[in-house]
């Protein structure tokens, strides 16, 4: 007689079992965390007393502060995508496309924001022009008269975001340049265009679907904006950190949910626009003998000047925050008080302090824990379900599931964090008897899902690139499923694998939109810590400490880029298994995808 | 033995293949030839498991193996992208089938070492990563890592079409080499009509998911089933209605005038030194291409541009425009029905 284990075998249900419960925990996931809080959002907001309600709507219309934060993120989002684009494009030509002296160095100013970033450049910013800043006080000089309190309100958070926001023209824009048909200049050339025709009419157009991407990302930038009008923008309030003071209040949750949906509905409009545009397909050479741009010389000389001029005017406004907060970070008290810059003050102290005292590096140590854990498990959990995508790929179920964990692309990080406050603020059934209001654990989670939709779309893209040949030879020589996933299929997307857990790391490190709606009291996040640190009324300890921190995580966001995109990068290419004419996918570009929003924006830090 | 029988491959409403049918005996060297998208991929993928079948069996020694999953099946590939496992050396991708059937450390060694010599790598070539090695020598790493666990039957999915022409033609007479040696049933896939010439005892000619013939080469070169088959394989001229008439009135066999009509461009003399039983057809060169070894011209008959190739041995005389007189042999034509 078989046991009743044996039958069970024989059925291969006992050996389907761990994947029967996988799925189950997917399907919860996917309506616990990502359905029922967007959901919650919508009834909190249409559902009052047992009825559907538009009072929302009216509190919302009566409110001026409300109108008035609305106004001003369309405002700097219209404004801002003006300033970003003609900055960004300005530096990717002077540094890709003309002959101009100095680009390497001029270029490596211009990337400063993929590392000088977030809240670490707000802080830089502050610092720099800010009350008591570096540069505000160089000012007093020249100008005694002048109001300390300049760098602030709506003209400071458009410079800030301007020079933040620059970096996707030096991740996209600058690939698209490099990627021209060098022939097709010339022939425009041949054919008599001036330099300025050559630019309007081969270039510009050739980049077009970039350009409007660029714009489109800009746009939504300026709209979710939270920690620079937080940092500097003063009275100039817009919708994002009023959702973060209508959340606070229980009063004005259903404001904070109805705000949270106009940005909801944007970003999705925004999405599609971009999403058709990237369909229109590109513009680049269909040349099969594509030749390399050569750097165009300015041929007329004023304008050479001036192009010159405006670069290195340009490079110092995007170097000097950036080493005046590494200096700094190693004067003593009384050089960063009195913002001298000197070798009697030089100390390492600043540093000594943070690295040995646990309340100064607990924050780092929170969210390199909650990112970093996030990261993994972000990356592991994204494996199986790529591999379960993958493997049905013409089920609808599957397709259906892959769609849901999109997600968090489409909804702002913002509205996500409301829904499940809402959601979970009281002991839920769907969290087996939890609330997640004190809870250590919502915050690294919601990083968790703000991770997924962009690890999910590189996870699979490696997949694809992946040689299904070698799964196939695998299984042919007698290696079970689980054998050739774990020995062929995991190693081979090992490259992709580590440089999204670094991205990821990276990405929600200095984060402080979410840390701000979520994080738990007794262990603020770095983000959090620099914001109350960078208050005007804190002491100059509390300034040397965000110094520190942020020479700290520019220092952790470098060594991520290198191993990411550096030499780091190149010891997995070799052995990972990717088609050689697929090999350019080994890893993620940052704002993952010119389609992408779901990832924080590196320089500026806002969700975009 | 293999037997295939009636073996269908649908997605949705597409029918990938359908009533597939052959019989290979053990030790030969089957192929499986066809264009793109005719089904013989499909077909071998389905041999290995990799594709189920919606009808029909795959009976290997007498048991259908079509429930049977992949890696119990005991089967050899070799695939066209060679398919090896980048993370491993040369060493551990030949190994890799050996030490899933847990073999001692000392039998897997000497193993690789007998296939290493089977397919000439060198020791230090054990050593290295897959990554390291030309296109030829991963070809190698290929064959001798299916050959490893010592499969009766080994399927080769296009393994020499990523290769140049040259080192094709030279690993196409090693593989028919290992087989003869190793004395292994081989089921080979391949577009390439002179390669499956070369090294096949039987062939499968595949069109639109099935099969047209079934043949030894020369079978399926000189007795080709059906047009299709005919225009697939070597070169072939195709006989105008006018032609035709004019070979029916002077020949020995009579065509059916509303057929189609071919003949293979050797088959065309420009020269008869014997007394067969040809036709002679009056002719005017249109243009000639010199190959080294051989001659192929372009000529104009009863309406019909006839290529005639023609083996050089540096006495032709025959230029541009000039008359001459072709000699075709009534037997050597094709004839297959009219639409």
């Amino acid at each position: 007689m078989k046991s009743r284990i044996e039958k069970l075998k024989d059925t291969n249900l006992l050996a389907k079992l761990p994947f029967y419960l996988f799925i189950l925990f997917i399907a919860w996931f996917i309506f616990a965390l990502l359905i029922w809080p967007n959901v919650n959002v919508l009834i909190d907001i249409f559902w009052v007393d047992g009825q559907i309600s538009l009072s929302a709507f009216n509190r919302l219309a009566s409110s001026n502060r409300a109108i008035r934060a609305i106004l001003n993120s369309f405002l700097l989002a219209f404004t801002l995508t003006i300033t970003v684009n003609i900055v960004g494009t300005f530096i990717v030509l002077v540094t890709e496309y003309f002959e101009v002296k100095g680009a390497k160095f001029l270029r490596i100013g211009f990337m400063s924001t993929l590392v000088f970033s977030g809240m670490v450049l707000n802080n830089g910013y502050l610092y720099v022009y800010g009350q008591n800043g570096v540069m505000t006080n160089l000012f007093l000089n020249v100008f005694p008269d002048m109001n300390t309190g300049w760098f602030t309100g709506y003209p400071a958070v458009l410079f800030v975001m301007t020079f933040a926001c620059t970096t996707n023209h030096m991740l996209f824009f600058r690939n698209g340049v490099k990627g021209l048909d060098n022939n097709t200049i010339e022939a425009a050339k041949n054919l008599g265009s001036s330099q300025w025709q050559v630019l309007k009419d081969v270039v510009f157009p050739t980049l077009f679907p970039i350009i409007l991407t660029l714009v489109i990302m800009s746009f939504q930038l300026g709209l979710g904006a939270m920690a620079a009008p937080i940092m500097v923008g003063g009275r100039f309030e817009t919708i994002s950190p009023l959702i973060l003071s209508f959340t606070q209040r229980p009063s004005s949750r259903d404001l904070a949910a109805l705000l949270s949906i106009i940005l909801g509905i944007a970003q999705i409009i925004l999405l599609i626009v971009m999403t058709r545009n990237e369909k229109k397909g590109n513009y680049m050479s269909i040349s099969k003998t594509k030749t390399r741009v050569t750097k165009q010389k300015i041929e007329n000389k004023t304008a050479n000047i001036i192009v010159h001029v405006l670069s290195y005017m340009l490079f110092f406004v995007y170097t000097i925050p950036l080493i005046l907060v590494v200096l700094f970070s190693f004067m003593n008290l009384q050089g960063i008080s009195t913002t001298t810059l000197s070798l009697e003050y030089f100390t390492l102290e600043n540093y000594a302090s943070i690295l040995s005292n646990n309340n100064n590096y607990g924050p780092l140590l929170t969210s390199a824990i909650y990112s970093g854990g996030a990261a993994v498990l972000a990356v592991v959990f994204m494996i199986m379900i790529a591999r379960i995508v993958m493997k049905y790929k013409n089920n609808k179920l599957a397709e259906w599931t892959e769609y849901l964990f999109y997600i968090p692309w489409l909804l702002p990080g913002l509205m996500l964090a409301l829904g499940l406050i809402i959601s979970y603020g009281a002991p839920s059934p769907l969290l087996f008897n939890n609330s997640v209001i004190g809870s250590v654990w919502i915050l690294p989670l919601v990083y968790l899902i703000m991770m997924l939709p962009s690890t999910l779309r590189y996870i699979k893209g490696a997949y694809y690139s992946f040689d299904n040949n070698l799964e196939d030879a695998s299984r042919i020589l007698g290696s079970s499923p689980l054998r050739t996933f774990v020995r062929i299929i995991i190693p081979a997307l090992l490259p992709t694998a580590l440089a999204l857990v670094a991205l990821n790391f990276n990405n929600f490190l200095a984060d402080y939109d979410l840390s701000a709606f979520l994080y738990h009291p007794a262990y603020p996040t770095i983000g959090i810590t620099i914001r109350q640190n960078a208050d005007a009324a804190n002491n100059v300890n509390a300034a040397a400490v965000n110094l520190v921190y942020s020479v700290i995580i520019m220092a952790v966001s470098s060594i991520m880029f290198y191993v990411v995109y550096g030499r780091g990068s190149k010891m997995g290419e070799k052995k990972s298994g990717i088609k050689k004419s697929k090999r350019r996918i080994k890893a993620p570009v940052i704002v993952t995808g010119l389609g992408d929003t779901g990832v924080d924006d590196p320089a500026t830090g806002e969700n975009a | 033995m293999i037997e295939i029988k009636e073996l269908q491959v649908k997605y949705d409403d597409f029918v990938a293949i359908n009533d597939v049918n052959f019989t290979i005996k053990e030790g030969e060297f089957f192929t499986l030839l066809g264009p793109s998208g005719c089904g013989k991929t499909t077909t071998l993928r389905s041999i290995a498991g990799f594709i189920r079948p919606s009808m029909g069996s795959i009976n290997v020694d007498g048991k259908n193996i079509v429930n049977t999953p992949i890696e119990k099946r005991g089967l050899g590939m070799i695939f066209q992208s060679y398919a090896l496992f980048p993370t491993m050396s040369v060493y551990d991708n030949i190994a890799y089938g050996l030490k899933i059937e847990k073999k001692s450390k000392d039998q897997i060694k000497q193993r690789v070492s007998e296939l290493a010599e089977l397919v000439e790598l060198n020791e230090e070539q054990l050593e290295k990563n897959v990554s390291d090695l030309s296109g030829g020598q991963q070809q190698r790493v290929a064959i001798a890592r299916a050959l490893a666990k010592e499969p009766n039957i080994v399927l080769f999915d296009e393994p020499l079409s990523n290769l140049d022409a040259k080192l094709r033609k030279q690993l196409r007479l090693e593989l028919k080499r290992i087989q003869r040696e190793t004395g292994m049933t081989a089921i080979y896939v391949t577009h390439d009509q002179d390669e499956a010439l070369e090294i096949s005892d039987h062939i499968a000619v595949f069109n639109n998911g099935k099969i047209e013939q079934i043949g030894t080469p020369r079978e399926i070169y000189d007795q080709s089933a059906s047009e299709f088959v005919c225009k697939f394989i070597g070169e072939a001229n195709y006989l105008g209605t006018e032609l035709v008439q004019y070979i029916n009135e002077n020949g020995n066999i009579a065509f059916n005038p509303k057929g189609k009509h071919y003949i293979r461009e050797e088959k065309i003399k420009l020269f008869v030194r014997d007394d067969r039983h040809v036709v002679p057809v009056q002719a005017k060169i249109i243009s000639e291409v010199f190959y080294g070894t051989f001659s192929s011209y372009l000529c104009e008959a009863h309406g019909t541009t006839l290529r005639v190739m023609v083996k050089e041995d540096g006495t032709s005389t025959i230029r541009d425009k000039e008359d001459v007189t072709l000699y075709i042999e009534p037997k050597d034509i094709l004839e297959y029905e009219g639409e």
